[in-house]
């Protein structure tokens, strides 16, 4: 029994080492830059940042109006030029004002509309976790240690048994996939 | 004489579905079962009277009677009479009509069909129901009425927009509406039942059924919008978070947090409560998905229903919002007492986490959707909140999601140990990571789209593994591998329909992320015989032939598409302008396969004869479209009525649940 578990907790730590170091591959190889962005690429990028003035809701890149096709040209030559995204946009944001960033800046007011979200699941999570703590302590705890002994003691007894029955359910149809480990559970 | 039949029938149901509404209350309240049984009767009618009304619309429509204004606005000679069915909901009015046949058809439907053991609180779901139709038949009598005739007769119609004219469209605006409007079901079960505080326990059945319905139809009225988009406007993208769009989804997404969280009810007696806000929460989005497309205060690509009647349906939205608050607030005490939560680590738990995901992305949509009125509000300033904000937003949380549908089903019920999840857990999740490995030996670097594929397969590692499993157990008593695998489904419709539903959910998300991380783009000026190179596409433009019609001028620009590896295919696009209209209406080329899409759009001939065009290599997509006939599919495994199913499964369960625990 005591050399099993001395296998059993080498090969976690080996199983652990084997984890870790395919996922530093994982983000070694992840730091590496994607594709070669060509100026193509990047005017597309623009393109997708901006929405066309006189159609509502679609951005320069989805509009096939006269105005969108312009406002593509003069983002492909700024980009020749050697301006940078940033100065583009504000080129835009001069002449049409905010509304014609696809997304609002963050920052002033506009921030609001990117902090509330993930400020809001945040607080909904916490919500949620103690609503779930409080659920739990209304009940299900007395059987709880019950539960353990129980286990302990029958576990041997009554495992070849209880695998039988989950075999049986399950041809019968079960609901729950889990009574098929309910020989193993601890 | 046929606008005045239609008018006075419509005026008819009108009457009717008033009577049914507030004969059932009454009848209820009352103990009166007769009156009860004539409000139903009423009901019924309601629905054969609307129906008699539209065939005189669409009659209206074939015999060209163009004194109906909504006739002449909507249809011309010129029109082919298939596209009647879509000129019928193409307009602010005869939408409304169809909106009010399908709800009155719908609602006759599910009180025919709803089991006896319902009837306490059948009475009162049917008022709400009713006054629901109520409200939409009343708008059509008193404001919208598709029956107004013009004052005089005009020669011909206005014909329909060209736009609509895609055999997408023929599907997709109805199956929405129906969507939307069906939505009504769930919410009204859940208020009779609250009202009669009868069937609390069993109205999350009738609620399930229908909500399940709803939830295919309009995923499947989304997912046609998707594929409209992507053939017909040109710019090669399927979902750009436009105002309706979001609209449509919202209570899509909540309805998604209903159909999973009633299974908890269903099985263990919890959530009582949530499950009737989540369908409040619907029912209220629906409407304001409604009244957003009839003349809302945001702009959007989707205008064909617009009109000024927006404040009418803001209002009621309004009234409904009270009287559920209200029912609410008075039956708080039927529906405490539930059950209490076992453990951190179990379906249930899952569940809610799922839940408070699917609403999470739903009121971050709201909150985009409503941010630029706030933002003008506040500070006057006019800001456009648009696809980057929601890609950014609701992607992760859209990830999170799909982890959580590979995690969720291999907890069980009431409480679950970390050490059977592993070892569940232990079969996909090594399938993932050598997946993983595999893209990454193929040179895909960036983490993103890595993350986002990587919860795909561990969501289909995981549905295989319980398949594979269950089939494997059934073969070694004796039968062959497809007679296993289809008792093992049988076996458990709803959980394994589920599952199906859960693949085509991942197949969507592979072709969106594909898509979306891996697209390529060109656009290119050519002259005919130029050639142009895109990666491995060689596109030669060959010409390009006219075809006028009375409505339209039509161009066909062919050009030949060769591959490196050798095969190639000759593809035409189409485009058409219509003076009327003074609109160009695109058609997309594509070569489709399940590797990638080579997608070509021309936009505009210029003088010199060269044409404009669109190149695009969109990855995967192919994918997306097939998602939707699995998750029908799945939804209709999961949905089939099981007609006997012995007792002693859930006997023998919960024998070997209560020993094993």
């Amino acid at each position: 029994m005591h050399i099993h578990s001395k296998i059993r907790s080498r090969f976690r730590i080996t199983f652990f080492i084997a984890w870790l170091l395919v996922f530093s591959i994982i983000l070694y190889a992840c730091s590496f830059e994607d594709r070669v962005s060509s100026s193509d690429d990047e005017a597309q990028h623009i393109n997708k940042l901006l929405i066309c003035p006189i159609c509502p809701s679609e951005t320069i890149d989805q509009a096939q109006v006269q105005l969108a096709v312009q406002m593509r040209d003069i983002v492909t030559r700024k980009l020749q030029a050697g301006e940078s995204e940033e100065q583009i946009l504000q080129f835009f944001v001069d002449r049409y004002g905010e509304s014609v960033l696809a997304a609002p800046p963050k920052s002033g007011f506009s921030l609001l509309v990117w902090v509330v979200p993930p400020v809001g699941l945040l607080g909904a999570i916490l919500l949620l976790y103690f609503l779930m703590k409080n659920m739990q302590r209304l009940g299900g705890r007395e059987d709880m240690s019950q539960n353990i002994k129980t286990s302990k003691m029958l576990k041997n007894q009554i495992n070849p048994y209880l695998r039988r029955v989950d075999q049986e359910i399950d041809l019968l149809g079960v609901e729950n996939p889990e009574t098929f480990h309910a020989a193993d559970r601890e | 004489m046929m606008a005045q039949l239609g008018s006075g029938l419509l005026l008819f149901s009108l009457i009717l579905s008033l009577y049914a509404a507030l004969g059932s209350v009454l009848g209820a309240y009352k103990n009166n079962s007769k009156l009860v049984d004539s409000s139903r009767y009423a009901t019924y009618l309601v629905s054969v009277v609307i129906g008699i009304a539209t065939i005189n619309l669409v009659w209206a429509f074939v015999a060209r009677d163009f004194s109906l204004e909504y006739v002449a606005a909507h249809s011309n000679r010129a029109m082919d009479h298939i596209y009647t069915w879509v000129a019928l909901y193409a307009g602010n009015e005869g939408s409304l009509l169809f909106i009010a046949l399908v709800l009155s058809v719908m609602i006759t439907l599910s009180m025919a069909l709803a089991p006896v053991r319902l009837k306490e609180m059948l009475p009162y779901a049917n008022f709400v129901m009713m006054s629901v139709a109520t409200f939409f038949i009343g708008v059509m009598v008193f404001l919208a009425n598709p029956f107004d005739t013009l004052p005089f007769t005009p020669l011909d119609g206005q014909g329909i927009n060209p736009l609509l004219r895609h055999p997408g469209m023929f599907i997709h605006p109805p199956v929405l509406m129906t969507g939307l409007i069906g939505m009504t079901l769930p919410f009204s079960f859940a208020m009779g039942a609250l009202i009669s505080g009868k069937n609390i326990e069993d109205w999350v059945d009738i609620g399930r059924v229908w909500g399940l319905i709803i939830w295919a139809m309009l995923g499947i009225g989304l997912l046609l919008g998707a594929w409209w988009a992507y053939t017909i406007l040109g710019w090669g993208g399927y979902w750009a978070w436009d105002p309706i769009e979001n609209a449509a989804l919202m209570p899509w997404l909540v309805l998604t947090a209903f159909v999973h969280s009633a299974i908890v009810q269903k099985r263990r007696g919890m959530f009582r409560m949530w499950n009737v806000a989540l369908v409040n929460i619907s029912f209220t989005l629906a409407l304001f998905g409604i009244f957003i497309n009839r003349g809302g205060p945001v702009p959007s690509v989707h205008s064909f229903g617009a009109s000024n009647l927006g404040w009418v349906f803001l209002a009621f939205l309004g009234v409904s919002l009270v009287f559920s608050f209200l029912v609410f607030f008075l039956r708080y005490d039927v529906l405490k007492g539930s059950r209490p939560l076992e453990s951190m680590l179990s379906r249930e738990a899952s569940f809610l986490i799922n839940n408070l995901l699917l609403i999470g992305i739903a009121f971050v949509t709201l909150w985009g959707v409503i941010f630029p009125l706030v933002s003008e509000l506040f500070t006057g300033a006019t800001v456009t909140v648009g696809e980057p904000f929601y890609n950014q937003v609701n992607g992760p949380i859209f990830v999170g999601l799909i982890f959580l549908m590979g995690i969720g089903p291999l907890l069980s019920w009431r409480r679950s140990s970390l050490r059977t999840l592993r070892r569940s857990l232990f079969i996909p999740g090594g399938i993932t990571l050598c997946l993983v490995i595999v893209l990454l030996a193929f040179g895909m670097h960036s983490i993103y789209p890595l993350i986002a594929f990587a919860v795909c397969f561990l969501v289909v590692g995981g549905i295989f593994q319980e398949w594979i499993r269950g089939t494997f157990i059934r073969h070694q008593r004796g039968d062959n591998y497809v007679k296993a695998f289809i008792s093992l489904i049988a076996s458990n419709r709803p959980r394994y329909g589920g599952y199906i539903v859960h693949l085509a959910i991942v197949v969507l998300a592979f072709g969106v992320i594909g898509s979306s991380f891996f697209n390529t783009q060109k656009d290119a000026v050519l002259a005919p015989g130029e050639k142009i190179n895109l990666g491995k596409y060689t596109v030669e433009y060959l010409g390009e032939s006219t075809k006028k019609s009375p409505d339209r001028t039509e161009y066909f620009n062919t050009v030949e598409v060769s591959v490196n590896d050798g095969s190639s295919r000759q593809m035409t696009v189409w485009r058409a302008f219509y003076p009327d209209f003074r609109m160009v209406a695109t058609r997309a080329a594509i070569w489709s396969t399940p590797v990638e899409d080579f997608y070509i759009v021309s936009t505009e001939t210029l003088s010199d004869g060269r044409v404009i065009f669109r190149f695009l290599v969109n990855p995967l997509v192919w994918w997306m479209w097939l998602a939707g006939p699995i998750a029908i599919l799945g939804t209709v495994v999961a949905l089939w009525p099981k007609y006997s199913r012995p007792p002693m499964p859930s006997k023998g369960r919960t024998i070997a649940t209560e020993a094993g625990i």
